[in-house]
């Protein structure tokens, strides 16, 4: 294994752990408000967490499936009327909650379905 | 094992880290001492308590006027609500706070959403600082008593120079020795209640009622005898025809209750104001009003007028008439007050530094007075049914106060008139967040504020054993249940 191949893959993993820690706090937050966030506030790692998985999607080496870019596309529009609702806070934090980790599922689906089985 | 086998190893740091802030936050929701505390400076930037509100009532939490953080109080009742971090059993707040001009302060936490009851603790009362009293305790009282008075006032029924804050004293143990009956005329107007001790074993006041058919319809005047709020004996009696217009007849209801144990009885007597009792006749010596007495008017029953005459140890009356004849100068003890326009209530202070009741004169009647103690008719029937409550307008020294029942701790004093109270309540496991209510009766009226600067929030419950932690575990289950099926 080259120094590149094995930097790839842990930053892969790193992703793909980020993304399943920040799954798993937004999971504990839905099911009991206040048990994660005036501890660490997941947001801001979880749009990492996606940005990494899209991007990681998009330049994987076998060519991308066709609803990839569409799917990113919607994935992006999620966040987008994320970061309305937390600023005019007019939807109820459960539901900012559920439709963020909707936008991190669609993202890590999206990820799986673009290379699962690809070699970095 | 090869060079490919160990690097893949390293692929699992990012794991273990994942699982380490997981565990990390579980550990902050479940820690194994079963205590966790906040400190919050008051300046509005904390997740777990909020400022004070409404906020018209408060300054914007941060940076305040003389250079502190916190939020300025002016008025009361404000309120506030934390976020409970689990499951606990108990909270206790410590407060830095710095009163200005207020002499008491209490904080509470809501115990009943739909009736807003709170569950208050004292927190500040500013005679007690003084170096003239001392903490005491006598048997399972507790309390302050003045430097000179024995701390075994604490747990007697001596109501004269006793008084509690959020707490309950030594009940009253004295009966009268059985007499002859004696009448005492009376105009009393509406609901009263009457504070007696038994003659021998028995209750009996005989309460002759005049229905004035001011507003057409029968009237039902209702009677309770009570014990320790409990009621032990009940009657009613219809007066006045349901077409009645002119001052109904005179109507004799008698109560009577016996075997009764030494102690003070509350007679209540619920009527509308239509109703007048005209006299009261009764073998108890000791019996008096209170708070409420409301001196009617004879129009239709005599052509004089009837003088309000009793006897109080109230320190401070409210007065107030619905009727042009009611204008008149009421005295109390050395004090008067000129009630000069009717529906307004007017307020006698006492300022005098007398212990023993007062003569309080309403010379044409037809008033209605509240005080923060009773009344008897004669003076030698007055006699104090329970100890006086602490408020913010009591005064120890004036009021002959020497010992007071309370679970009051005196907070501790910090630089430039800051201090920390400490004030703990029982939790309910079933709430996510706790609402607060601080409460500093006359705060506006005295121009005064209460200054908070930092709030440590300690939550408790027993440490984390096998059964504990399958107790909090389903009661988070039963949280969260409850909280998606809402």
């Amino acid at each position: 294994m080259t120094s590149i191949t094995f930097i790839k893959r842990f930053l892969l993993h790193c992703i793909w752990a980020l993304s399943a820690t920040v799954v798993v706090l937004f999971f504990m937050e839905f099911v009991i408000p206040g048990s994660v966030t005036p501890y660490a506030d997941p947001l801001p790692w979880a749009v990492i967490a996606i940005a990494a998985l899209s991007v990681d999607a998009m330049i994987r080496p076998i060519a991308p499936k066709r609803w990839l870019r569409p799917a990113l596309g919607i994935a992006l529009l999620i966040l987008s009327l994320l970061t309305i609702s937390t600023e005019i806070n007019a939807w109820g934090r459960s539901t900012t909650i559920l439709i963020f980790v909707m936008g991190l599922m669609i993202g890590m689906i999206v990820w799986f379905a673009s290379g699962r089985n690809a070699e970095p | 094992m090869n060079r490919d086998a160990i690097i893949r190893t390293l692929f699992v740091i990012p794991w273990l880290a994942a699982i380490s802030v997981i565990g990390w936050v579980l550990i902050q929701r479940f820690p194994p001492s079963g205590t966790v505390a906040f400190d919050v400076p008051f300046d509005g930037s904390s997740a777990w308590m909020d400022p004070f509100l409404p906020a018209e009532r408060t300054s914007s939490p941060g940076l305040q006027e003389g250079g502190w953080r916190g939020q300025r109080i002016y008025q009361d009742p404000v309120y506030t609500a934390a976020r409970v971090p689990g499951v606990y059993d108990e909270v206790e707040v410590v407060l830095e706070f710095r009163p200005v001009r207020q002499t008491l302060i209490e904080f509470g936490i809501l115990r009943d959403d739909a009736s807003l009851s709170f569950d208050f603790q004292p927190l500040w009362f500013a005679p007690l600082q003084e170096e003239a009293w001392s903490p005491a305790s006598s048997g399972l009282r507790n309390g302050f008593v003045r430097d000179g008075s024995s701390d075994a006032l604490l747990a007697s029924s001596n109501y004269q120079k006793l008084a509690v804050w959020h707490a309950s004293s030594t009940p009253l143990a004295m009966r009268d020795e059985r007499q002859d009956a004696e009448k005492t005329e009376v105009s009393l107007r509406g609901s009263h209640d009457f504070w007696a001790l038994p003659s021998g074993d028995t209750l009996a006041f005989a309460f002759e009622l005049q229905d004035s058919n001011r507003k057409k319809g029968r009237d039902t005047v209702v009677f309770h005898v009570m014990k320790n709020e409990r009621i032990i004996h009940s009657d009613a009696v219809g007066i006045g025809g349901s077409q009645d217009e002119k001052m109904g007849t005179v109507v004799s209801k008698k109560i009577e209750v016996s075997g009764l144990e030494p102690g003070a009885y509350r007679i209540q007597v619920i009527a509308e104001d239509d109703v007048f009792i005209r006299s009261i006749t009764t073998p108890t010596r000791r019996w008096v009003v209170g708070p409420r007495l409301s001196f009617g008017d004879l129009v239709g029953y005599r052509d004089d007028t009837q003088t309000g005459t009793a006897w109080s140890d109230s320190r401070h009356l409210v007065l107030e008439t619905f009727h042009t004849e009611g204008l008149q100068t009421v005295a109390f003890g050395g004090d008067e007050v000129n009630v000069s326009r009717t529906h307004d209530a007017f307020q006698l202070d006492r300022t005098d530094t007398e212990t023993i009741p007062q003569k309080l004169v309403a010379p044409v009647g037809d008033i209605r007075v509240i005080g923060d103690g009773w009344f008897a008719f004669k003076p030698e029937a007055f006699f104090a049914p329970h100890p006086r409550r602490i408020t913010a307008w009591t005064d120890p020294d004036t009021e002959g106060i020497d010992a007071v029942v309370t679970p009051y701790m005196r907070p501790e004093p910090l630089e430039d008139g800051w201090y920390r109270g400490t004030v703990r309540f029982k939790l309910d496991p079933a709430r996510d967040h706790s609402r607060f209510a601080l409460s500093a009766p006359g705060l506006l009226t005295r121009a005064g504020a209460v200054d908070i600067r930092r709030v440590t929030l300690t939550y408790r419950r027993p440490p984390l054993s096998a059964s504990e932690w399958f107790r909090v575990v389903r009661q988070e289950i039963a949280n969260a249940w409850h909280r998606i099926k809402s």
